[in-house]
């Protein structure tokens, strides 16, 4: 399998190259074009993360209830893949690390990735953002969108993020939900919200911009249903 | 009369500006499009090329831009009953919503409702659903356009629909 993100940064579309007996997950909706000759079929997925609990569960995370699953008859097919909203993509090889991905940030993954929804407590549940997060393990490729550009940190000690702007973290930070640095006062002057305050080592994904900070902008400004 | 068609039919403006040089130097006109995105150009010259409804942005004088019915299948798929063609010999300046990327087809080609620009003419279009009844609900796909025969078809990486979308979840 081949996969190159074409047309970067701004309006990124995965071009994937599918060969005999290979296939890979997305979620539904995010397929653009592709070659006749691919089966595609939608599932619930089985196994861990599978099923109707686990597509609940994904749903519950912000994604969609169903997941798209193409499959290579022959060989030399191509899917396109792509995102509804303006921004980049992430090409994530998955190793020993699982990582964790911001609900809403996902697209599609290998058939060896599991999906999983994890429950971050109810620090997160403050946060203004998604309580849930995808967790992902097992090894393969996994892409993930974001709304704006993706620039990783590579996190050493400490390092903090507006939740709103997490695309992704490896599974080797611990984070917790906490005020911005300084007073209580000036947080909440400050506009800042709650943050994330990450702990360890590992690579961490960001956002230029917030997708639903977006949609409060603009969609307060369009006539009522 | 064929300006009145283009605007209702075409998705274009009922008029189009005419530049043209007289003096002895070269000079300058920039042209854009209304969404955020790549604009491309193509040549035309035995191809005919069929662009959806607003895309199409620019020619030079030998294109020739006619109206034609598209089908009850482009329109089910998202696109205009009716499309515009460019015919003649020249260039084509069209613009897209995200990037614009090029593919050729050799066989079936299918592409999602809202993200085909334009397309040689000459290839056959039809309207299918994504998978089947049932998988064409849960896949979020809905209806899907499969293009059949040989020749070059332009994507936009993004589509309004997506943006309307989720606007209008916001709301």
């Amino acid at each position: 399998m081949k996969i190159e993100l074409l047309q970067q940064p701004d309006s990124t579309i995965a071009r994937v190259t599918l060969n005999t007996g290979e296939e890979i997950v997305a979620e539904a909706g995010a397929m653009v074009a592709m070659s006749g000759y691919l089966q595609a079929s939608t599932t619930l997925r089985q196994g861990k993360g599978g099923g109707i609990f686990g597509g609940l569960k994904r749903m519950i995370g912000g994604e969609s209830l169903f997941l798209s699953v193409f499959r290579s008859p022959t060989p030399e097919n191509t899917l396109f893949l792509a995102p509804k909203m303006l921004g980049d993509m992430l090409h994530y090889k998955m190793g020993a690390s699982g990582l964790v991905v911001q609900a809403g940030s996902y697209l599609a993954s290998t058939s060896d990735v599991n999906i999983d929804l994890g429950f971050q407590g109810f620090k997160s549940l403050f946060s203004g953002e998604s309580i849930f997060w995808l967790d992902m393990g097992g090894h393969g490729d996994v892409l993930l969108s974001s709304f704006g550009a993706i620039y990783e940190v590579p996190v050493k000690g400490e390092y903090i993020v507006d939740t709103g702007h997490i695309v992704a973290f490896e599974k080797t930070l611990k984070f917790e939900i906490t005020k911005p640095p300084g007073s209580w006062l000036s947080a909440f002057l400050g506009g800042e919200g709650l943050v994330c305050r990450f702990k360890g080592n590992g690579r961490l994904f960001c956002q230029t911009h917030n997708a639903p900070a977006f949609g409060q902008a603009v969609g307060s400004r369009l006539p009522p249903r | 009369m064929s300006g009145v068609l283009k605007k209702f039919f075409g998705g274009e403006s009922l008029f189009v500006n005419r530049f043209t040089n007289p003096t002895r130097q070269s000079l300058q006109v920039v042209l854009s499009q209304s969404t955020i995105g790549d604009i491309a150009e193509a040549q035309v010259y035995e191809n005919n090329l069929c662009f959806q409804p607003g895309a199409y942005i620019a020619s030079t004088p030998e294109i020739k831009l006619g109206v034609r019915w598209a089908g009850l299948a482009s329109w089910f798929s998202g696109e205009g009953l009716f499309k515009l063609q460019a015919s003649g010999q020249g260039t084509v300046f069209f613009g897209a919503y995200g990037g614009l990327t090029r593919k050729k087809i050799n066989g079936d080609f299918i592409v999602d409702t809202g993200h085909l620009v334009a397309y040689e003419s000459g290839m056959k279009m039809s309207v299918k659903m994504a998978g089947g009844l049932l998988g064409s609900i849960t896949s979020g796909e809905g209806f899907v356009n499969k293009i059949t025969g040989k020749g070059t078809i332009y994507l936009q990486s993004r589509s309004i629909d997506g943006l309307v979308q989720f606007l209008s979840s916001k709301v």
